[in-house]
């Protein structure tokens, strides 16, 4: 397990490499001066010098890339033109808000998702399963923005049942910072009024978030499952007596859900891409929003940099989704 | 053909292909009907923030346009599109995917690698970094998608043409001493031409929902030009009066989506079963 | 009919499944007896039905499959009246023990051997045995020592994987006898075998049967097989039951044309390799009467119109054939 562990980080380093240098040429593929286009619109020539230096656009082509992997080694992302501030500083102040909010969507997605699944192969082909094929593929079809927007409409402005925007309302103060989520540091201080609080605005974002990816997990769900209905081995364990309830809730859900497991991961990614889009409809102080700020002020430093740190957490989470299924099947590691 | 008749018989797929034929047929004829052609560039300051009525079925937007002559050139504008990235995208990707999933060794191990870059960021964070960065219009748009949806079909391609190399008659043809060009041009592709098809199907799918994306974040085509993000990202300081900027353009984005995911499945379950009968 | 109480009596039993073409009768009119502690060979082409037979008895038939007529009778009991719950609970593994084909695909991949056979135990081990786990692992264990698997306690926790195909059919052997049922039903055990681990394992599990008084139904289509390890051969032919006669009658004095050309066929005999002309029909297009007539030597007029009725020519020996049978006079010729 350990040398599995071991391979798959070495695995993860060329990848990631790539991505290094993979915005280190879209730096130099913009079009004019690289130095003028990260230092942004709002530039003075002093702001546009001093980038010139600290990359060393003047300098050989070999030498700055070894300046820029150096700097993010020593884990520099930059500086943001807008606020003048550390972009590294600025990411990891966003990042918990991030995290609640993809947690609660992939959250809420595999829970209603994997027992739709399994209802809708358990009641293959009658209209029940009919009924939940449709809303998943609608589920598909939706635009998460739109959803998004709808939502927001529908429920805060014309209901007023929740929150439009924002992580608490106005004049709350969050509670002490543990994770960093509110929804959780609230409960741990046993601040009940601020848990309320915060999962209200939790809600509605969550809930668009996790429409696409509650879709796909039900038909991958519904496909497992009725992929191990037909195995020998359910089979033979109705031949020898197993209970229909051991043998559907134990042996057949966990042959089941391995597929699903694996991809997980991918559907973390899509969700941390959707997000981006989520986040700024409704003021959600994430990664999300910050790159939609930088889109929006032509902030180039920054919107690599959010697309070097969400690519390794995405790498992150390919790992530990590699891990889990290998602890889930046996025969993974066998076939190093 | 057998092919059309089991088409025939699923219901959902027969809807998806609808739509679609419905779409193509809107972008053809579409500049044609609207009702009000001049409003894809001009606007009408007297009629803004109209409601649904029998002039506008769809209302007007706040720069008085009706929004139904907008949704339906929208239309062709996603559409022209999602077929212009998929192009894009297959013209560099089928190749360079049939060539390395054949020849294999370092060749085959550096694609892999280059598109594992790509995939290293989720789509859609990369389609909006590229975006932005490349910001042309149009083509900058079409640039950035096609930049990003290049690497999936690039891998597709590729175990397609690992899995079909393993067929006897690859091994028949190269004792024969055909060249490895026209093995690969002329053998392999047309055997994964159909599930080739059904993941582009999908897959336009998924561009035009990118596109959307991009539309309503201000990066995708520049304005006049009708486009449904861009229309959603204009509703939101409207609502919750002006109900109807923000759902007739969303509804369009919806129709669109599920017409290409209902046709790709459908095409899915024809070929796979037929592929397996056939293999 | 052969013995005064059999352990397992099947009387007419027809079974029909739902095709594309309509309802087509997969078995029509089986008879076929085993008595206590007797290990019956069952015989016949693939295709035949015998392993159909065999999991109908377990009330294993398939979706849109059809009892049409017929009894199967276990220990007095009609086993078609139960349901599934109680053939389940009941029956299944306690009372009627199942060795599967392919071992390899009737394990489940994700579950280590040991917890599979102690979930069998857990539900199905006799009172005898004892109802704590630790009971049951012991009863395991002694079983594995006899059928000879190194190491059995650290065996327990592998998966099955890690086996050779010989190695996982004795843990199949194992788990059959576990609960100490009155009848196994091993459907051809040994197809997915080489030679020698055959005969090891048939050994085995004539060896088994015997010490246990334990009935066997050996479900194959090896007729060399079936001559050293079975008291008693059944023919199955097209879903009709043939003939069944005593191992001693085997080399001389079967009667019915079916077995007497299948016999010929085994590459023991000494002279020319024979075959019997024609192939077994298709499931849709079964010849009306005896299904065997259009390719018999013996045909005659009644066997196109009627299915010929069983009869007993003497203890143990009965035969479904007009041409045998003694209400029709007339002569099988001696070689065919």
């Amino acid at each position: 397990m350990f040398l599995f562990i071991v391979r798959r980080l070495l695995l993860a380093i060329p990848a990631l490499f790539g991505l290094v240098l993979l915005t280190f040429i879209l730096i130099h593929a913009v079009p004019g001066d690289p130095a003028a286009v990260l230092a942004g619109d709002q530039a003075t020539p002093q702001q546009i010098q001093a980038l010139r230096e600290h990359y060393g656009f003047d300098r050989p082509i070999l030498e700055q890339f070894f300046r820029y992997v150096s700097q993010l080694a020593s884990g520099s992302l930059g500086i943001s033109y807008m606020t003048q501030r550390q972009i590294s500083t600025e990411i990891i102040e966003r990042m918990p808000a991030t995290f609640e909010l993809t947690l609660f969507a992939m959250t809420l997605a595999t829970m209603i998702g994997i027992p739709l699944g399994v209802i809708s192969a358990y009641f293959h082909n009658r209209w029940l399963d009919h009924l939940l094929r449709i809303v998943s593929i609608g589920g598909l079809a939706v635009a998460s923005f739109w959803l998004a927007i709808m939502l927001q409409f529908t429920f805060s402005m014309e209901l007023d049942l929740l929150p439009v925007h924002g992580r608490l309302s106005q004049g709350l103060n969050p509670p002490p910072f543990v994770t960093g989520m509110i929804v959780l540091d609230s409960l741990i201080a046993g601040r009940f009024d601020l848990f309320r609080d915060a999962f209200a605005h939790l809600i509605l974002p969550g809930f668009a978030l996790a429409v696409a990816p509650l879709a796909t997990i039900m038909r991958f769900t519904r496909a497992a499952v009725l992929s191990t209905l037909r195995r020998e081995y359910v089979f033979y364990e109705r031949a020898v007596g197993y209970p229909r309830l051991v043998l559907m809730g134990k042996y057949v859900l966990r042959n089941s859900l391995v597929t699903p497991v694996t991809q997980i991961g991918l559907l973390l990614g899509a969700i941390l891409g959707s997000a981006v889009v989520i986040e700024a409809i409704f003021d959600w102080p994430g990664l999300g929003s910050y790159a939609v700020l930088s889109i929006a002020t032509a902030d180039y430093q920054a919107t690599l940099a959010v697309v070097l740190v969400v690519g390794c957490v995405y790498a992150l989470i390919n790992i530990l989704v590699d891990l889990v299924h290998a602890a889930v099947d046996p025969r993974i590691l066998e076939q190093l | 053909m057998h092919i059309l008749r089991l088409f025939a018989r699923d219901r959902a797929a027969l809807l998806g292909l609808i739509i679609i034929l419905f779409a193509v047929l809107l972008t053809i004829i579409g500049p044609f009907i609207v009702p009000y052609p001049d409003d894809a560039f001009e606007a009408n300051i007297m009629a803004r923030l109209e409601p649904p009525s029998w002039e506008h079925w769809f209302g007007t937007d706040d720069f008085g346009r009706d929004i139904l002559t907008r949704v339906i050139l929208g239309t062709g504008n996603a559409l022209g599109v999602a077929v212009g990235v998929a192009s894009a995208a297959m013209f560099v990707g089928v190749p360079l995917g049939l060539l390395a999933g054949y020849h294999g060794g370092r060749f085959g191990e550096a694609v892999m690698r280059v598109t594992d870059v790509f995939l290293a960021v989720p789509s859609l964070i990369l389609a909006i970094a590229l975006a932005q960065l490349l910001r042309a219009g149009i083509g900058g748009a079409i640039l950035a998608l096609s930049l990003t949806y290049w690497p999936h079909f690039c891998r597709n391609v590729y175990s397609e043409t690992r899995s079909a190399k393993t067929a006897t008659f690859v091994e028949a043809l190269e004792s024969m001493g055909a060249s490895s060009s026209r093995i690969v041009f002329m053998h392999i592709l047309p055997n994964i031409a159909s599930p080739i098809i059904v993941r582009v199907t999908v897959g336009l799918g998924y561009i035009i929902m990118t596109a959307a994306v991009l539309g309503f974040l201000g990066i995708g085509v520049p304005p006049p030009t009708p486009d449904w993000g861009a229309a959603i990202a204009n509703s939101r300081q409207h609502l919750p009066e002006a109900w109807w900027l923000v759902s007739f353009p969303g509804l369009a984005i919806f129709l669109a989506v599920l017409g290409f995911n209902l046709l790709g499945d459908g095409l899915r379950d024809i070929i796979d079963p037929r592929l397996r009968r056939a293999r | 009919m052969s013995s005064p109480d059999p352990l397992l009596r099947i009387a007419q039993f027809a079974l029909a499944f739902r095709t594309e073409a309509g309802l087509s009768t997969v078995l029509d009119g089986v008879d076929l007896e085993v008595a206590r502690g007797e290990i019956l060979g069952l015989v016949g082409e693939s295709g035949c039905g015998k392993s159909t037979l065999v999991r109908a008895i377990l009330g294993l038939m398939p979706q849109g499959a059809r009892v049409l007529g017929g009894r199967i009778e276990f220990g007095g009991q009609n086993l078609l009246d139960l349901d599934e719950a109680i053939l389940s609970r009941d029956i299944r593994a306690g009372r009627i023990g199942f060795i599967p084909q392919d071992p390899f695909q009737s394990f489940n991949p994700l579950f280590r051997v040991g917890s599979q056979m102690l979930e069998i135990m857990r539900w199905h081990a006799p009172p005898e045995i004892g109802r704590s786990r630790s009971a049951h692992r012991a009863r395991l264990l002694e079983l594995m020592e006899r059928v000879r698997i190194p190491a059995p306690d650290a065996a327990l926790k592998r998966f099955p994987h890690e086996f050779s195909g010989g190695q996982l059919q004795r843990l199949m052997i194992t788990a059959a006898i576990a609960c100490k049922p009155d009848l196994v039903l091993a459907d051809e055990p040994t197809s997915a075998l080489d030679v020698t681990t055959q005969q090891q394992i048939l050994a085995l599990l004539e060896e088994l049967a015997r010490e246990m008084n334990t009935a066997v139904i050996l479900v194959t289509h090896d007729l060399g097989l079936v001559a050293q390890y079975c008291d008693r051969v059944s023919v199955m032919y097209a879903g009709q039951t043939v003939e069944s006669f005593p191992h001693e009658r085997m080399l001389e004095g079967v009667r019915h044309p079916y077995t007497r050309m299948l016999l010929d066929c085994h590459p023991d005999r000494a002279g020319a390799l024979k075959g019997i002309l024609g192939i077994v029909p298709g499931i849709a297009r079964m010849p009306p009467g005896c299904r065997f007539g259009p390719r018999c030597p013996a045909l005659l007029p009644i066997c196109g119109t009627r299915r010929p009725e069983p009869e007993m020519l003497e203890a143990g020996h009965s035969v479904q054939c007009w041409a045998v049978s003694g209400s029709v006079v007339s002569k099988v010729p001696a070689d065919v």
